[in-house]
């Protein structure tokens, strides 16, 4: 398990390299399967500390009939075999052409989950491409901040104290305390800078002239619309949503500490019990029941806290939007009141 | 004199217009920095759909190796089933739309091509795509292929040319915006920061519209002080702009603009008292639980 680590040549890679032409395909990708969040593989290489990605490629979404076949393993199995399947054939499509065909890690859209992609399985699947291909991140994509006119893509991956932790596989209070990891520390993002091909420059300076750009199709004007309330609204909804989840977590907990203070007592004594009856088989000559582990198993194995942590990083990336959200509502309020104020 | 010439139509082939997602542009243009050594000009497929007007929607593409020598020329059909089926499952809306091409004029190889995904699909549409820069812009042209025939008898065959524009969806312009700016920055233009926030954004859009209003009043003062001759659909213009301005009086604006006000005041607090909340709550999470004994 530890070995592929180890061999793994590359520094840590501190920023990315994005080209154009994959934000234009990530764009596309998303929006044309919005509100469903889809994946994709993001190719390129890393060189030094900059993980260069030059190209991507769609995955297949999951059948819309998971839901039905969901618990009958076979059908999922066999998408994922399918799923395997058209990887590697893409990656095969891809060298034929000469395009970089090194795994740097992989998108997600957000579809119309309000920037929100932190769940278990976010983290699965990125713990099992940095543990085997080292320098991986996953680009989240938010079509529905795009739409309202400003381009979110953010590069995210796990960071090595969480990694730490997920190889221990210990999710107690204990194990994260240990690891001295919060819930701001499971991921970190990586900062991005955009990069073209001379080519792909000269055409941008002819598209930035091209009318489908300028006049009223000018984004930098269309930003002004003062009509983003839905989408706040609609963020604070998934907030007291996530809020409502946190608080059953809570209760959950305390509901298992009260377990385990009450169980306590009742421990103990089984502990004194089967220390006077060892003692009591070892004067007889027999062999002593086995060791105390069997009664500390007694205690309530406490609850994964996992969870837990991902829906506080996911609370906090929601308020941290939502006050963006906001400020910007703010900022339009007074540019309003000054254009009614000209018209007195 | 009498003329003796026939004249031939070509055959109507329903479309009369290309629409290119800027998506398709990229592909292309990289697909043609990554061509192998050696090569002139590289081609490739074409996906979209065909809308009843008569519009060809172009809304992807992928490559397709293929090689020339002499007056022959080979495509790599495998390739092209293999990447076909792998993008139909993908994207089972878009279908094959026609080929793509680098250069400004099409040969008799691009015949030879187009007879290839004539096959594929009905009425192919072929995009040419000046990558070398030899009319020193990104000329796109488009052409259908139209075929002479007389009765049943087809007699020769013609590209025509079918007008092409570019057709970006609105998040596609806020990804191109952010390239352009990107662009700007790479050359020195210091002003705009790459990865904006949303308050960064709109202080630039600010910006932008106090420029603008600025321009529209002196050019307003200029006509005014009868310097310069009025335009007659600027003022029009202008007119119009004015009166959808909504008048409301001075106590109701006061009132909307307060509750609006109370109402966004309101989120920044309670997001400020969730966020302490969250700080309270995962402190809880760190109490060390382990069986004391």
């Amino acid at each position: 398990m530890e070995k592929p680590l180890d061999l793994r040549p590359s520094p840590q890679i501190t920023k990315v390299r994005l080209e154009g032409i994959t934000v234009m395909k990530v764009i596309k990708h998303c929006h044309d399967n919005f509100p469903m969040t889809v994946m994709g593989q993001l190719l390129g290489m890393d060189v030094d500390d900059t993980l260069e990605i030059t190209n991507c490629y769609p995955f297949m979404s999951q059948p819309t009939t998971t839901a039905e076949t969901g618990h009958d393993g076979t059908d999922l199995s066999s998408f994922e075999k399918e799923q395997q399947q058209h990887q590697r054939d893409m990656m095969w499509c891809v060298r034929e052409v000469n395009i970089d065909h090194q795994v740097v890690g992989w998108y997600q859209s957000t579809g119309s989950q309000m920037g929100s992609f932190l769940s278990p399985q976010w983290i699965e699947t990125q713990y099992n491409y940095q543990n085997h291909l080292g320098n991986i991140v996953c680009l989240i994509y938010d079509p529905i901040r795009t739409e309202e006119g400003l381009l979110s893509i953010h590069a995210y991956r796990l960071t090595k104290h969480f990694m730490e932790l997920m190889r221990k596989g210990d999710f107690t209070s204990l194990g994260f305390s240990n690891t001295d990891v919060l819930a701001n520390s499971i991921i970190e993002e990586v900062p991005i800078a955009l990069h073209n091909s001379s080519l792909i420059n000269a055409a941008l300076v002819e598209l930035d002239q091209a009318e489908e750009f300028s006049g009223e199709n000018d984004v930098e004007l269309a930003r002004l619309s003062i009509g983003d309330k839905p989408v706040l609204e609609q963020s604070m909804e998934f907030l007291i949503c996530e809020l409502d989840t946190l608080g059953k977590e809570q209760s959950k907990y305390s509901y298992f500490m009260r377990n385990l203070v009450r169980s306590h007592g009742q421990v103990i004594e089984k502990m004194r019990k089967r220390r006077a009856e060892n003692k009591k088989r070892d004067a007889n000559g027999e062999e002593p029941l086995p060791d105390e582990e069997d009664v500390i198993q007694m205690f309530e194995k406490e609850p994964a806290r996992l969870e837990c942590k991902v829906l506080l990083k996911d609370l906090d990336s929601y308020v941290e939007s939502i006050k963006s959200l906001a400020s910007e509502g703010i900022v339009k309020q007074y540019g309003v009141s000054a254009v009614q104020a000209g018209d007195e | 004199m009498e003329s003796t010439d026939i004249f031939l139509g070509g055959e109507d082939s329903g479309v009369r217009e290309v629409q290119v997602s800027p998506v398709v542009l990229f592909n292309v243009l990289d697909h043609f920095i990554r061509r192998t050594e050696g090569k002139k000009r590289v081609i490739g497929t074409l996906l979209g759909r065909f809308s009843t007007s008569g519009t060809v929607h172009v809304t992807d593409s992928f490559p397709l190796p293929h090689s020339e020598s002499g007056d022959e020329v080979a495509v790599d059909t495998d390739y092209h089933k293999n990447m076909y089926d792998l993008h139909k499952r993908v994207n089972s809306t878009e279908e094959l739309v026609g080929w793509y091409a680098t250069g400004t004029e099409t040969d008799l190889k691009s015949v030879i091509i187009h007879e290839f995904y004539g096959r594929e699909c009905v009425n192919p549409v072929h995009l040419l795509v000046d990558a070398e820069l030899s009319s020193e812009r990104f000329d796109m042209s488009a052409f259908v292929s139209t075929a002479y025939k007389i009765d049943d008898l087809a007699l020769s065959s013609e590209f025509r040319s079918i007008p092409v524009c570019m057709k970006p969806d609105k998040a596609e312009k806020v990804g191109l915006d952010v390239l352009f700016k990107n662009r700007r920055r790479e050359e020195g233009d210091l002003s705009s920061p790459v990865m904006a926030s949303e308050l960064e954004n709109l202080e630039k859009s600010m910006e932008r519209l106090l420029d603008l209003l600025d321009t529209i009043g002196k050019n307003v003062d200029a006509v005014v002080a009868g310097e310069v001759e009025g335009d007659v659909t600027t003022g029009r213009f202008l007119a119009e702009t004015l009166t959808m301005v909504p008048r409301m009086n001075a106590a109701d604006f006061e009132r909307l603009f307060g509750d609006n006000m109370r109402d966004l005041l309101m989120v920044a607090y309670l997001c400020k008292l969730t966020q302490t909340q969250l700080i309270v709550a995962e402190k809880l999470l760190a109490v060390d639980t382990s069986p004391k004994y």
